[in-house]
């Protein structure tokens, strides 16, 4: 608690005695620097009463008798008036700086707390579009996923026809081996009861006359089942047109030979149709005497020239799995 | 005797410690004036120069309430201060 100071005239009152002229004191010349000072400053506005008490008590310093001891206690009191007021203004000053802060201060927390309600408001937009945004992401992911699923299904049902073509084909060419190796066996078996010869494009199975027919006759032999069984095992195990050449030897009239000839070759065709051989594969020609294998003028020509030739034709191989000569071949026949 | 110059004398300087006279440099260079010529006062009373021990009790009194009053302008641009500083952490907390 601050006591109140005395005033001027209770001090003026208060001392006595005076001094001889003299210069003025050090606090008379103290004071009126002060107090222009704080005439100057702040105080002047804030605080004008106190400096009005401050410059009335340096009036009666100066007032006093110069160099006295009361112009030195009034100059001394003045002067710690006036840096008073210049002090109570400065608080002034200062109080209504923190005054305006504070004003500031809750004008800032109040945009504060409306800039962040803003954003969570705008926050809260951007979630809201993000969160549409993934739902279409995710629905367009649920449809490709079906395209996905659908693709997946249509490989897997492709995949499941390629496998079962791949079967397919492995049995078709273990059918196939199989059937090649029937029909290999099925010649070599032939090959016991006759000669076999190769040509370009068709393999050639020579039966001897007289191991089918009788002689001058067209009725097989009962001998002749077993060769013709292997004939119709060959026929069967390959596919292809059968060529059946009747021959004989050159006694006898061309006319009858070529009847006979043709006749025996008619008689094989029954047995192989009756043998399950489709008759429509088979070509039957009747040579007669026109085609003999070697001279008719010994016993032993003229047997070999009465025979029942049976082709085969050959497979076609792969252009460029034949050889080159034969391929040749094949372009000089075409010619 | 100068008894209400010194009882005055001796509260303006109590007065002035309370509020923290002695943490300000100008504030205290002034409370240790009125200190002083509280002392010199009383001396002057213990001689008898009443008078003298007077018009030292008025200085004391004077250096003791500016001593208070510098005191109140620390705090108060203090406390503006701190709320200024108040207003730019929070400036910087809401960038």
């Amino acid at each position: 608690m601050i006591r109140t100071w005395m005033t001027a005239n209770a001090l003026l009152a208060l001392l006595v005695g005076g001094c001889g002229a003299q210069g003025i004191s050090q606090e008379l010349a103290d004071a009126r620097r002060v107090m222009e000072t704080a005439r100057a400053s702040d105080a002047a506005e804030l605080e004008p009463d106190m400096l009005h008490v401050a410059q009335r008590t340096l009036d009666r310093a100066e007032a006093a008798e110069d160099g006295s001891p009361v112009e030195a206690d009034l100059a001394y009191v003045a002067d710690r008036q006036a840096r008073l007021a210049m002090a109570n203004a400065n608080t002034e000053r200062a109080m209504q700086q923190m005054e305006r802060a504070q004003t500031e201060y809750r004008e800032e927390l109040e945009r504060v707390a409306l800039d962040r309600g803003r954003t969570v408001e705008e926050q809260g937009e951007i979630l809201e579009a993000f969160r549409e945004r993934l739902l279409a992401v995710r629905a367009e992911l649920d449809e490709r996923g079906e395209d996905l699923d659908q693709r997946t299904e249509e490989l897997r049902e492709r995949e499941e026809e390629l496998a079962s073509r791949v079967n397919e084909l492995m049995a078709e060419r273990a059918a196939r081996a199989a059937a090649e190796e029937r029909a290999e066996a099925a010649m070599r078996e032939l090959q016991r009861y006759a000669p076999v010869r190769q040509e370009a494009d068709r393999t050639i199975v020579t039966l001897t006359g007289e191991v089918l027919f009788e002689s001058g006759r067209a009725e097989l032999r009962g001998t002749a089942a077993r060769r013709l069984d292997a004939v119709v095992a060959v026929a069967e195990s390959r596919p292809g047109t059968i060529r059946i050449e009747g021959h004989t030897d050159s006694r006898g009239s061309s006319l009858a030979n070529h009847r006979l000839s043709l006749a025996r070759a008619r008689a094989v065709r029954d047995y192989l149709v009756n043998r399950g051989i489709a008759a429509q594969r088979i070509d039957v020609i009747g040579r007669g005497e026109d085609m003999p294998l070697t001279t008719n003028d010994t016993p032993e020509g003229r047997a070999n020239n009465r025979r029942v030739e049976i082709s085969f034709e050959n497979a076609p191989q792969p252009l460029q799995q034949q050889p080159v000569r034969r391929q040749l071949q094949q372009q000089q026949r075409r010619r | 005797m100068p008894r209400a110059a010194l009882t005055d004398a001796e509260a303006n300087i109590r007065s002035a410690e309370v509020v923290g006279a002695n943490d300000d440099p100008q504030a205290s260079y002034h409370l240790e004036l009125a200190r002083d010529q509280l002392t010199r006062a009383e001396e002057m009373i213990a001689r008898g120069r009443m008078q003298d021990a007077e018009r030292l009790l008025m200085r004391a009194s004077a250096d003791a309430e500016l001593a208070v009053a510098l005191a109140r302008v620390d705090d108060a641009r203090e406390a503006a201060q701190m709320t200024e500083d108040r207003i730019r952490d929070l400036r910087e907390q809401h960038l």
